[in-house]
């Protein structure tokens, strides 16, 4: 096999390869980029790559030695303190083992004081993560969580996260990719509460140790265990600034209780009072201004998400054959307001998402002929000679929409706090590759000493409504 | 007097298991050969692999060059993708661009 990548992504390839046991499978580097390039351009890059491609398809690659394991401990000397504490700092920075921010210094103390959060053995494998390959086990995301500030009753939560996240097709791919992903992990259940996972004001902002402390957790497990460095093997063209600490919160339960509507688990047939994680990968968001004067019309609040949440995607949904070549994942996060809009009229969850899908879809549809020329990578993915019949085969008018009628693509949550601004999110690529995954937390034996000895109080805050 | 600090602090990338994937044996010649020409779904693939498929049969008259298609890239493939284009071919040419 010889497999072609472009100059940019040659490490993530190599990185790739020895995560795959096959450091030394042929790889034939070419200019970046290739999409874009005309025909001349194209045919020029398969000429001067031809001999390459003939040669790792007919000869012998050297056995390469087996990657060198780091050093399990590292020793840091300081004159003091502080002094071993940014040498400690700087030494991770210089590994790519950090985010740019301090870290907590993982000692063994530490460490085994983060195990006391959950009762699996340290040597367990959680996920087998990407694209390093290396397998984060309970002991390694201790130790990313030590670095993180977490604390260990943060660990069962990290953990179906991460289980949770490797569940989701393309979850791994967005850790590399080009787009601006990050991952977006929302808990229902009386967890959230417990450890004060916040759910209202700010609740995907800043100012909760549990949000910022398991979402940091999880991008250390990125980059640290999974090897998803910027530049190397996170391809990420800007990057997205809630890599830093994901995008954690829970749903306000308050809210829910009072209007009546049901948590996203309860809708997954989870009980009420189930502890779930549920994660997806999402681009940036669209903050949605609401007016006031929509309060008491459901419908037109429909209307005014549908002209709100208008993204060009790569991908379309024709309608009618029912065939997912592509759907855009809608995500909502209605905040309480917007939901109360939709309560006050006796609306169900269900009946909000089946009429934004239906809207959605219809108003951002596009005639096929004319969608090709917006989304040429739809063009070339459907018309090439290898594409299925019934592709090649639509008619030029025919309605193609970024958004999928399909409800079961469109997922609602309510969080946040006072205020109309709900967020949109939509997620790369399709239903497939981007579909929320939704686990239960596996709590220890000892749960309660756990919480106990955490003594987690409520981050104050005003008396809301809620 | 100087009294240093020693912090012993935990590696977090934590050790790569062994695979044991072996790489698949080389071909002695392309002569005679039916290569696969794969693409993964991303743009100008297709026109590269089919370009590449010309230069190979005009160095190897011989070898059959056979297109093949599998899931858009950046993720694992279905069970059983790979599996049906290595029973097809003697040999692929992967593109991955981007």
């Amino acid at each position: 096999m010889a497999v072609h990548v472009s100059t940019l992504f040659e490490k993530l390839g190599q990185t790739n390869a020895k995560g795959l046991g096959v450091p030394q499978m042929g790889m034939v580097i070419m200019p970046h980029p290739l999409e874009g390039r005309n025909f001349e351009e194209t045919r020029q890059q398969a000429e001067d790559a031809i001999d390459s491609i003939i040669s790792s398809l007919t000869l012998d690659a050297d056995e390469l030695e087996a990657e060198a394991a780091g050093a399990e401990v590292i020793k840091i000397v300081g004159n003091d303190y502080a002094d071993a504490y940014e040498k400690f700092n700087k030494l991770y920075l210089e590994k790519r083992w950090g985010d740019g921010l301090p870290l907590v210094p993982p000692t063994k103390e530490k460490v085994d004081w983060m195990l006391t959060g959950t009762d699996r053995d340290p040597g367990e494998v959680i996920v087998e993560t990407h694209p390093s390959g290396r397998p984060a086990t309970v002991r390694q995301i201790a130790i990313n969580a030590v670095m993180a500030g977490a604390i260990p009753a943060y660990m069962p939560v990290i953990i179906a996260a991460l289980q949770a996240f490797d569940k989701i097709p393309w979850g791994w791919g967005g850790v590399s990719t080009t787009s601006a992903c990050a991952p977006m992990i929302i808990v229902n259940g009386p967890i959230a509460k417990q450890l004060d996972i916040n759910g209202k004001t700010n609740s995907l902002g800043y100012g909760w140790r549990a949000n910022g402390g398991i979402g940091r957790t999880l991008e250390m497990i990125f980059h640290c265990v999974g090897g998803a460095i910027p530049g190397l093997s996170d391809m990420s063209t800007m990057g997205n600034s809630h890599t830093y600490t994901s995008m954690v919160c829970s749903e306000n339960q308050d809210v829910l209780d009072d209007i009546g509507w049901p948590n996203y688990a309860e809708e997954l047939g989870y009980d009420k009072n189930a502890n779930t994680v549920h994660a997806a990968i999402v681009m940036c968001g669209y903050n949605i201004l609401f007016p006031y004067g929509l309060m008491d019309n459901p419908e037109a609040l429909i209307d005014d998400m549908v002209r709100s949440a208008n993204p060009v995607n790569q991908m379309g949904y024709p309608a009618g054959p029912n065939k997912e070549l592509a759907s855009v994942l809608s995500t909502w996060l209605l905040t309480p307001e917007n939901a109360k809009v939709f309560a006050k009229s006796g609306w169900k969850k269900s009946d909000v998402r089946n009429l934004w899908a239906a809207r959605a879809s219809l108003k951002n549809s596009l005639p096929y002929k004319e969608f090709v020329k917006v989304t040429g990578l739809v063009k070339q993915s459907m018309l090439s000679e290898s594409s299925p019949a019934w592709m090649k085969a639509l008619p030029d008018d025919h309605p193609m929409s970024v958004i999928s009628p399909d409800p079961r693509h469109t997922h609602i949550f309510v969080t946040g706090g006072a205020g109309l601004e709900g967020q949109y999110y939509s997620a790369f690529m399709s239903e497939s590759y981007s579909s929320i995954v939704t686990r239960e937390i596996d709590l220890p034996s000892d749960w309660d000493d756990v919480v106990e000895k955490a003594d987690i109080k409520p981050t104050p805050m005003p008396k809301l409504p809620w | 007097m100087e009294s240093n600090v020693v912090l012993e602090v935990c590696n977090p990338e934590g050790a790569l298991a062994e695979k044991g994937t072996k790489l698949a044996p080389r071909l002695k010649t392309l002569e005679g050969k039916r290569i696969g020409l794969v693409w993964n779904g991303k743009p100008n693939g297709d026109v590269l692999l089919k370009e590449v498929g010309k230069l190979i049969k005009e160095r190897f008259p011989t070898a059959e060059v056979v297109p093949h298609r599998v899931s858009f890239s950046g993720r694992k493939l279905p069970a059983g993708e790979l599996e049906a284009v290595a029973k097809d071919v003697d040999a692929g040419v992967f593109a991955s661009g981007d």
